[in-house]
């Protein structure tokens, strides 16, 4: 089930909704988020619950020794066994099968007449996420962060709490474990209000932005992809463009919706993205683009190498390991890992040379909106190696070019009359949140009820008619 | 009074709000109405009207094809894959039916099953005139997981046809080709235009009516001697029917289904299977058991069903433009077949045999032909080679005149073949009168003389000379309005040629031994 399946929006979330409130003063209330986190994960394909419990009952029980145990040593077994376990699952599932054919590619291109017998497991959708997460749980109770879940349903309806399963936020144990053992209180008719708000213009953003902004981007990989020369503006140019927007529509709704449904029965869920494209630096995109999984990366892989204590040439190869990693955990292929050493290479060599600063200096507020394109640029030819094929990429980077530009073709004027109208909305409505230093969405909190109302009413409008016929699956399920 | 103040906050702050939401937005949904009354079609999503990519023709042609005949009350309507779409006319096949109207919602594999069912449920909604749902299907392609893979419209066609949102979506998603097209290319939508620039996009809408769901085959083509196909498994997959708590059989599960809603709305099915190249099925293919096994459980325990014909009629291979496609010269037979087998289910429903597992022609495949080439290419091979095809189409005299006289007492003895070309000729002439000119332009197309020997061919006189066809016919469509010329790859094609008073002529076709049974057993 996604969340942009009527049965989600008109069957499941009321009937949960309405269940947990009948239930929330008594212990079922976990009960029933864990069924219905369960129902929601598993109802398509059920085998998907097969490694998601396995995980989770493995890290609860290393919660329950590395409380009992006080000797370092035994501690640190049983966290090298859950991290094993937890890193395992991941590699097996996502890394093995790429692994496999990239081994059986080298044999064969060496003219080794031996093949590695081919993996074919499907990837569980979310698995990156929720092994982070029950990590980050095993960790923090190793460090003494937090004491251990004592309450197995309470332990799993943690791990498996439907609104962030599948593509997060990566919640902290320490936050989201404790949200879901107090009783919470009654919601205030405003936060309620907001998370119906939160609903809808994730749903317009998905909807109507992201998936429209996918066209162009499916549009202009096939054309690349046929060989087909397009004269006029830069196709990769358009592309990178495109998929920009599309994959910030896309991850941000999916956040907002989250965090919605999750809001409905009083849980919150952080903050995920932050207007990111108006970041002046590649280390302020980081800050603002994916909060919950860079401060994961910060917290427990850069933080604990050194980060930027020991030099800086260490400080410089941790953030280089943090951020190929970090593309590592996006996606099993070599682009996903040359996507992760660009962003390090790019961190790094801001650190070196701080562009930023020195425009900001010598050109004032001018020169701080300089630094805003520059990085907006940085960060779309970062998504051409996110996005691209290894048989597109090149074909797309030599297609970037527009200096040399004919006359623009038909195909061109549409993408770009496209990115246009679909860019001026996310950037206007990102602006009114940056500029006060918040998301859009906070604005939902401070504006008229009747303003939010026909914001919403819009949306539904925008939805209606904007949609594509058939949604797209969010980006990061695959993930 | 602290719960009522908790109350009204509620009431203020969210009741109220999504209560002026839900008038707004219902206000204009009402005024969109009002203003202009958009039907079901307007609203549907089942076309994209993406302004990115073109309508893909699998799902523009059955909206074509639903709006022209959904409200034709026919008795009779099949639904299956496209050996049914191109190859059954109704203006044939009405013929035989007694005053009984027919309807061809065949569509193709992309839409099965799930689409074939939608299809059907969708007209036995609208019209409680059909009495007969005939599921026309290609033998090879069952209800079989195989099949399934790749039939990615099917349920979308479900969720569009039948779902509940299908019922519930609001008038302003009819804005959606409008706004759409004006804000991202800067153009206005007219509902009038084509859905596509191709040559069966083009021709579709201007025949439909008339053809009532039929569109003539326009495929590539290629040689589909020396090629066998073989059947899937029938396993269906899950793990109820893996542990033996559910229906085993996938084509048993998914035929009772059909079966169960064809029978809720009144109607009965029927089942009529496309006939198939000789020598295509591979011998002893090790899942032809299970899924004729299947069939005949499914026939026993539902023996209202009727199967018009055995699952495996075999054909002479020069009929087929692909495995499952009869060419558009041959489209007679099958619409011929399938009116001797209607005509016989409403006269005298008693006399069809309950489908009986059999065996499929066993050995190997006739050999792939060997072919020589004998001389250099020659434009006037190919007026010779494709004669038939061409009059088919275009009904010109000057292409009777090369087909040879041996097939011509043949084909003016078959009364569907009139039927045919009578059709094509009215067909023609609505067309002119629309000011629309179909065609075919050759000029892309290669005839080299050949030496074959073909042994599935029935003319063995020594006169007879083979020419090898290759490249792409480009089939053209013209009016006042649009013009289309869209290319078809013709792999490999070899038709029989003859030379009768010293001009060569077409000496293609074979008479098929199982039509002749059909019609002696008709009674």
């Amino acid at each position: 089930m996604t969340f942009i399946e009527l049965d989600y929006l008109f069957v499941f979330l009321p009937l949960v909704v309405i269940g947990y409130y009948l239930l929330r003063g008594t212990i079922w209330a976990n009960v029933l988020i864990l069924a219905a986190s369960y129902y929601f994960y598993g109802a398509t394909t059920p085998w998907y619950l097969i490694p998601l419990i396995v995980t989770s009952l493995i890290d609860f029980l290393v919660g329950i020794r590395l409380s009992k145990t006080e000797r370092q040593g035994a501690r640190r077994a049983w966290l090298i066994l859950s991290l094993t376990a937890n890193l395992g699952l991941l590699g097996f599932f996502k890394y093995t099968p790429w692994l496999i054919g990239e081994i059986n590619s080298g044999l064969a291109s060496a003219g080794v007449g031996y093949a590695l017998p081919v993996l074919a497991v499907v990837l569980p959708p979310g698995i990156s996420f929720y092994t982070f997460q029950t990590m980050s749980y095993t960790i923090e109770v190793y460090r003494r962060e937090m004491a251990a879940a004592r309450n197995l349903v309470d332990y799993m309806a943690f791990v498996t709490f439907w609104p962030h399963l599948v593509a997060g936020p990566i919640m902290r144990a320490r936050n989201l474990l404790r949200q879901l053992e107090t009783l919470r209180p009654v919601i205030e008719p405003d936060e309620f209000r907001y998370a119906l708000a939160l609903i809808a213009w994730g749903l317009f953003k998905k909807l109507a932005l992201a998936d429209n902004f996918g066209a162009i981007v499916e549009s202009a990989d096939s054309v690349v992809q046929a060989h087909i020369p397009v004269p006029g503006l830069g196709l990769g140019l358009l592309f990178a463009y495109a998929f920009a927007g599309q994959i910030y529509c896309d991850f941000s709704a999916y956040t907002d919706i989250a965090r919605g449904s999750a809001k409905l029965i009083g849980v919150d869920l952080v903050r995920n993205f932050q207007t990111p494209y108006f970041s002046t630096s590649p280390g302020e995109f980081w800050r603002r683009w994916h909060i919950s999984l860079s401060s994961w990366l910060r917290d427990y892989l850069y933080i604990p190498l050194g980060g930027n204590r020991h030099g800086r040439w260490l400080e410089y190869r941790n953030l280089m390991i943090t951020m190929t990693l970090g593309g590592l955990w996006h996606g099993a292929g070599a682009l996903f890992v040359l996507w992760g050493i660009y962003h390090g290479a790019m961190l790094v060599f801001y650190r070196l040379v701080p562009i930023d600063r020195y425009l900001t200096r010598w050109l004032g507020r001018f020169g701080k909106w300089l630094s805003i394109l520059l990085t907006f640029h940085i960060v779309c030819f970062g998504w051409i190696l996110f996005r691209a094929h290894t048989d597109t990429i090149l074909p797309l980077l030599r297609s970037m070019k527009f200096w040399r530009s004919q006359a623009p073709s038909e195909l061109t004027y549409y993408y770009s009359r496209g990115i246009a109208i679909l860019g001026t909305v996310v950037a206007i409505t990102d602006y009114l949140g940056y500029r006060r230093d918040i998301e859009f969405v906070e604005l939902f909190r401070r504006w008229n009820p009747y303003l939010v109302a026909g914001i919403a009413t819009a949306c539904y409008f925008g939805i209606t008619i904007f949609a594509r016929r058939e949604a797209a699956q969010f980006i990061y399920f695959q993930f | 009074m602290r719960v009522q103040l908790r109350t009204s906050a509620w009431f203020r702050r969210v009741l109220l709000p999504i209560l002026f939401a839900l008038s707004v937005g219902g206000a204009i949904e009402l005024a969109i109405e009002l203003r202009f009354h958009p039907g079901f079609w307007q609203r549907s999503t089942h076309l994209l009207y993406d302004p990115y990519r073109g309508e893909p023709f699998d799902r523009s042609e059955l909206v074509t094809r639903l709006r022209n005949v959904e409200n034709s009350e026919p008795d009779i309507i099949s639904v299956g894959d496209s050996s049914g779409f191109f190859s059954l006319q109704p203006a044939i096949i009405n013929r035989y039916l007694d005053g009984w109207k027919y309807v061809d919602l065949n569509t193709g594999g992309t839409h099965a099953y799930d689409g074939y069912y939608a299809i059907a449920e969708y007209m036995l909604r609208r019209s409680h005139h059909i009495k007969y749902v005939v599921l026309y299907i290609f033998p090879l392609y069952l209800p079989q997981p195989c099949f399934f893979a790749g039939a990615d419209l099917g349920r979308i066609l479900m969720g569009d046809l039948l779902s509940f949102k299908a019922a519930l979506l609001p008038p302003s998603a009819f804005l959606s080709p409008y706004l759409k097209l004006w804000l991202f290319q800067g153009r206005h939508f007219h509902r009038s235009d084509p859905f596509g620039g191709s040559e069966p996009d083009l021709q579709l809408p201007a025949t439909v009516a008339a053809a009532q769901g039929w569109l003539p085959e326009y495929d590539g083509r290629i040689d589909v001697t020396g090629k066998q196909l073989s059947f899937c498994s029938d396993k269906r997959p899950g793990l109820l029917p893996r542990l033996g708590l559910a229906e085993q059989s996938s084509t048993v599960a998914y035929l009772e289904d059909f079966d169960r809603m064809v029978r809720s709305y009144g109607a009965r099915l029927v089942i009529a299977f496309a006939p198939l190249p000789t020598k295509s099925i591979i011998p002893k293919d090790p899942n032809f058991p299970a899924a004729d096994g299947a069939l005949a459980r499914f026939q026993r325990e539902r023996p209202d069903v009727k199967f018009l014909f055995p699952l495996l009629m075999f054909w002479g291979p020069e009929k087929f433009g692909y495995f499952n496609h009869v060419s558009r010269e041959y489209t007679f037979l099958p619409s011929e077949r399938l009116a001797e087998g209607l005509g016989r289910l409403i006269r005298h429903p008693e006399t069809i045999p309950p489908y009986a597992t059999e065996a499929p022609d066993r050995g190997a495949p006739y050999p792939r032909k060997p072919v020589t080439p004998t001389g250099a290419a020659d434009p006037k091979l190919l007026d010779a080679a494709l004669a038939l095809f061409r009059y088919a189409t275009t009904t010109d005299d000057a292409d009777w005149q090369l087909v040879s006289s041996r097939v011509q007492h043949l084909l003016q003895a078959d009364p569907a073949f009139n039927d045919m070309m009578t059709d094509v000729k009215t067909r023609m002439v609505s067309l002119a009168k629309q000011g629309i000119t179909i065609g075919m332009d050759m000029s892309q197309l290669e005839a080299t003389p050949v030496t074959v020997s073909d042994p599935s061919f029935c003319d063995t006189r020594p006169g007879v000379e083979w020419v090898q066809i290759k490249g792409s016919m480009i089939f053209t469509y013209s009016s006042p309005t649009f013009n289309a010329r869209t290319p078809v790859s013709w792999i490999v094609v070899l038709m029989p040629t003859i030379v009768e008073d010293g001009v060569r002529k077409f000496d293609g076709y074979c008479p098929e031994p199982s039509m002749a049974t059909a019609k002696n057993a008709a009674p």
